[in-house]
């Protein structure tokens, strides 16, 4: 057993060769990109933190980490010489090399099991010029089928699945039986074969055609000699064949059966160099070598030899951090207890003004300790997209912004699960394949682009890319499908609403489960993960044009700003970014202004419909009201809370208004109502609390574990005044209140769509209309002076762009809208070779008309005196329906439609 | 009433015969084509090209439609190829291993 002080060392040496490698990686992507155009910057920084590595690994003995890292130096020096080329068989060797080197690192004291000869093989044999072999195949046999039948397979391929943990399947397949059956095309089981592993051979046996006379009659069998992690059940689920057509192959034998490397009897590696006394020391030479070869420069990763930062342990930090907040705590104590007496005591004003100071600035450094660039997570990043796009046939290029927008350390760990998932759902679902980009007019290579920045005290960090989008419709569909929801539920929802579908929980459209991802448990953990830090994640998207994630953050989870409210003389605390405004309602004000829908109580604020929920109710406080001229608490057994009188105080006229002689109480400021409205992702909704008291920092401490389970707490805190209270979880309170925000907006629209009829069958008398057809002779009328324009237009002259479409107008290009993608109505002929174009009378704040509706035909402008009847179906600008010339017609407000179907936006 | 377009349309080039496919091959087409392939398969001397520049899909049906003209050439004695195939076709037919039993150029 080492000494302490040996103990000490190693733990820095690992801690340092960590560093080495989140610098090497970034370094080996950029060899890989730039190929012999490399700077030497780049290479030599490789080198000198690979040699680093040795060095220290000499050292203390690590002979595993030691040989893996000089054979990486020599190549990387070959490299740096220019005497080698920077080839994808080096690079692959060089992550490989590295993974292992960081797998040894993960537990330094059981380096040595942790299995190199693969690598060190690889390495050497592409030292010593030979490279890989190309083209050596090696014989596999189904398990228990030794001798019988046997597949030729490409050596390096499968020596290249087995070093990943994969196991080789034999997979039989008739193309009309089984990939008809459950497969839209053949290309639908290929694209998904290669999402679960990697395909080594494929044999379609032809034997049983004899000519075009019997081809169509006859059912082609496809094998599949295929490497995935995926066990055998899974496989079949994944691949939708019966478990019987998949077998296991044999592979103790293939391992045994793999040629051995070329050039690996005589290694011309060169011989260790004698290792440096300590490690610190062991960079000194390589670097001087390294500035000879080039333009070498400082190390990035190189130990600081001056004395601008010095190297702490985190625990020392976190204890740090946690005094700090206990002395905030000690100073919000001593502030109330002593601000009463400070006119009393000569000076104790200026006192106390300076510990608050002095204590604010010294939580603030002690947070900064602990606070960590972005970028230590976000680099690792696009080595994950590396490796994932080459397995998916996708090109994918990764930009990075924001790196070195800092967070509190423990966030940026937490964070790199739903990050992570978030990247592979990216790579895996979003960015289309080279080819269908290229056939909707993208670059084939797709692009990521992580972007770290602050915004309103918060950090957002943003995942966006230029892939596919989320479908609304299918969105709702696939739902529908899973029976998460119903359809009349689905058609009751907003277009964002269906695309937050995706975080239902067991919510995936994904038809096929695929190695990355597909299973319905993603994105749902990504927003309960990133809800646990006291963020939200918020998910725009464009159908065909791409998406993006935002996820918002606080910058440390052990200082909150808060608001403090009272609930029965109970005190709770609530994050102070989650309130977005305090609404107070006067007593004589909650029966105009608290309503009910579905049976819970909704404030109307400012044109919206706001979920109310009462803070005690949820918390399961008992509720007390004090009557007029009394100080005692009665039990207040109310259970709907809105005021049923008016402000003028009249009485009903049944039940107990002898008990109501006196002045209200709910008339009574007790009676008022203090709402605080909360933010949760894109909703909001009101909670009713008792009293709201002052905005305090507090210092987070940790739910007890008796209350871990209780969703509507994410943690403690003391008062000022010693009390200890409870802190409430936004998103937390509003699922215990059981709040359905889909409900409420649909209701809003029902709300603004009836009053849009109401006014349309208000207004509606002799007006001239411009009466057209769409699809199916379906007939339609517009006002005339909500029209700018009619066009006639060619179908040929329209342009696609992802789902939208598009055409010239007057220099600049106008959105097109099919009526049948907003209301439910007939589509237009799609053989039609030409249309008409109704242009509304509205243009935006540039002057540009926002789009233009495909119609069929004009059939005439007339004037007409028409009452307007509400219809059955529903949609915007929508306005009723009215017989002219002896037809059903429809009357729309072409401007309504043009808003709804653009966003009021324009390209 | 309108004719269905000729699934199939035969282009005789010196002794190379092409047959360009203008409707993909599909199961909703394949038996119309089959047909149409058999007739003008007839003329071909030396070689058979079938052109699928105009035709972006390949089904299972259709797969084994190229199967079978490849068969049918073999019958003849003539050489088959592939031409004009799309990425995803090309894809295909690679997957399949097809590329080692006749030549598919790409679009």
């Amino acid at each position: 057993m080492g000494s302490l002080s040996d103990d000490n060392l190693i733990t820095e040496f690992v801690t340092e060769s960590r560093e080495h490698l989140s610098t090497i990686e970034p370094d080996l992507l950029v060899m890989e990109q730039q190929g012999g155009k490399t700077s030497q910057e780049v290479i030599n920084r490789v080198f000198r933190a690979i040699h680093s590595i040795k060095g220290g690994a000499g050292f203390f003995a690590f002979e595993s980490v030691k040989s893996l890292s000089h054979i990486m130096e020599s190549v990387l020096m070959q490299v740096r010489d220019r005497s080698m080329a920077v080839t994808p068989d080096l690079m692959d060797a060089l992550f490989a090399s590295l993974d292992r080197l960081r797998a040894m690192l993960e537990d330094i004291q059981a380096s040595e099991g942790v299995p190199i000869a693969a690598e060190m093989a690889r390495l050497k044999a592409i030292l010593e010029g030979g490279g890989v072999t190309v083209g050596s195949r090696v014989k596999a046999h189904l398990e228990g089928e030794k001798g019988n039948r046997q597949f030729d397979l490409d050596a390096e391929s499968v020596r290249s699945a087995i070093k990943r943990g994969m196991t080789l399947f034999h997979a039989k397949a008739n193309l009309h039986k089984d990939l008809d059956a459950h497969w839209e095309s053949p290309l639908a089981f290929i694209k998904n074969a290669v999402t679960v592993g990697q395909v080594l051979n494929t044999f379609l046996d032809i034997s049983s055609i004899g000519s075009l006379d019997n081809c169509l009659e006859q059912d082609l069998c496809v094998t599949v000699q295929f490497a995935t992690v995926l066990e055998p059940d899974l496989l079949a689920l994944a691949f939708k064949l019966p478990s019987e057509q998949i077998e296991r192959m044999d592979m103790v034998a293939l391992k045994a059966a793999l040629p051995p490397r070329p050039g690996r009897a005589p290694a011309q590696v060169p011989e260790p160099e004698p290792q440096p006394a300590i490690p610190e020391e062991a960079s000194r030479p390589v670097e001087e070598r390294a500035e000879n070869g080039g333009e070498g420069t400082a190390g990035k990763g190189s130990k600081d030899a001056g004395t601008d930062t010095l190297r702490v342990r985190v625990d020392l930090l976190t204890r740090l951090m946690n005094l700090a907040g206990e002395l905030v705590l000690g100073r919000n104590q001593l502030l109330r207890t002593m601000s009463p007496h400070a006119q009393s005591f000569p000076g104790l004003a200026d006192i106390l003004q300076n510990i608050n100071q002095v204590t604010t600035e010294l939580q603030e450094a002690a947070m900064q300790t602990r606070m960590q660039p972005i970028g230590s997570l976000f680099n690792r990043y696009p080595r994950i997209i590396r490796d994932l796009s080459r397995q998916m046939g996708k090109r994918i290029e990764v930009e990075i912004r924001g790196a070195e927008v800092e967070l509190d350390k423990s966030i940026v760990e937490l964070l790199a699960d739903p990050l992570t998932h978030l990247i592979r759902n990216c790579a895996d679902h979003a960015i289309e394949a080279p080819e269908e980009r290229k056939r909707v007019g993208k670059d084939p290579t797709g692009r990521m682009v992580l972007n770290a920045y602050h915004e309103g005290g918060q950090v957002n960090i943003a995942i966006e890319d230029d892939g596919r989008g989320i479908d609304p419709q299918r969105m709702a569909r696939k739902a529908v499908e899973k029976g998460l929801i119903t359809p009349a539920q689905a058609e009751a929802l907003s277009e964002r609403e269906r695309v937050n579908l995706v975080f239902v929980p067991g919510f995936s459209t994904v038809e096929q489960v695929s190695q990355l991802s597909g299973r319905g448990v993603g994105m749902d953990v990504v927003r309960t993960n990133v809800e646990k830090l006291g963020g939200t994640v918020e998910l725009d998207t464009q159908t065909g044009m791409g998406t993006s994630v935002r996820l918002r953050l606080p910058l440390t989870l052990a200082i909150l700003p808060s608001m403090i409210v009272g609930v029965q003389g109970q005190r709770f605390a609530i994050p102070q970014v989650d309130v977005v405004e305090l609404v107070w309602i006067r007593a004589a004000e909650v029966k105009t202004r608290v309503e009910r829908v579905q049976g819970a109580e909704v404030l109307r604020l400012r044109d919206k419909l706001l979920p109310l929920v009462r803070l005690a109710d949820v918390l399961g406080i008992s509720r007390s009201f004090q009557p007029p001229g009394s100080d005692a608490d009665l039990p207040d057994r109310r259970v709907a809370l809105a005021d049923r009188r008016g402000p003028t105080g009249e009485t009903p006229t049944s039940g107990g208004a002898g008990r109501r002689d006196q002045a209200e109480r709910r008339q009574a400021w007790r009676g008022d109502y203090h709402v605080v409205v909360l933010q949760i992702g894109g909703n909001q909704y009101g909670i009713v609390v008792d009293d709201l008291h002052d905005f305090e920092e507090i210092v987070v401490k940790p739910v007890s574990k008796f209350l871990e389970g209780l969703a509507c707490f994410s943690g403690t805190t003391i008062l000022g005044d010693g009390r200890v209270i409870l802190i409430l979880d936004s998103a937390g309170l509003a699922a215990q209140a059981k709040l359905h925000f889909s409900d409420l907006q649909a209701e809003e629209r029902r709300r603004q769509e009836e009053q849009q009829r109401r006014l349309a069958l208000q207004t509606s008398r002799r007006q001239s209309v411009i009466l057209f057809e769409s699809g199916r002779g379906e007939r339609f009328a517009v006002a005339q002076d909500k029209v700018l324009r009619l066009e006639q237009i060619r179908t040929s002259s329209i342009e696609r762009m992802g789902a939208r479409e598009y055409i010239e107008y007057r220099g600049d290009s106008l959105p097109l809208i099919r009526l049948d993608q907003h209301l439910a109505v007939s589509p237009l002929d799609t053989d039609a070779e030409e249309l008409y174009l109704v242009i509304p009378n509205s243009e935006d704040v540039s002057g540009r008309t926002s789009g233009g509706i495909l119609i069929a035909n004009i059939i005439d402008a007339l004037d007409v005196e028409a009452e307007l009847k509400p219809v059955e179906i529903h949609g915007p600008g929508l306005l009723g329906s009215a017989v002219l010339q002896g037809h059903m017609t429809l009357f729309l407000d072409p401007i309504q439609v043009a808003l709804a179907a653009t966003g009021g936006r324009r390209p | 009433m309108t004719a269905t377009p000729d699934p199939i349309q035969a282009i005789l080039d010196g002794k190379v015969l092409r047959l360009v496919a203008l409707v993909p091959l599909v199961a909703s087409n394949v038996a119309a084509q089959r047909t149409v392939l058999k007739e003008h398969l007839e003329q071909a001397e030396q070689a058979v090209v079938l052109d699928l520049g105009q035709s972006d899909l390949v089904d299972s049906l259709g797969i084994t439609l190229v199967v079978g003209l490849y068969k049918s050439c073999l019958e003849r004695k003539l050489t088959f190829s592939v031409a004009g195939a799309n990425a995803e076709v090309l894809r295909l037919f690679k997957f399949f291993s097809l590329d080692e039993i006749f030549e598919i150029r790409e679009k």
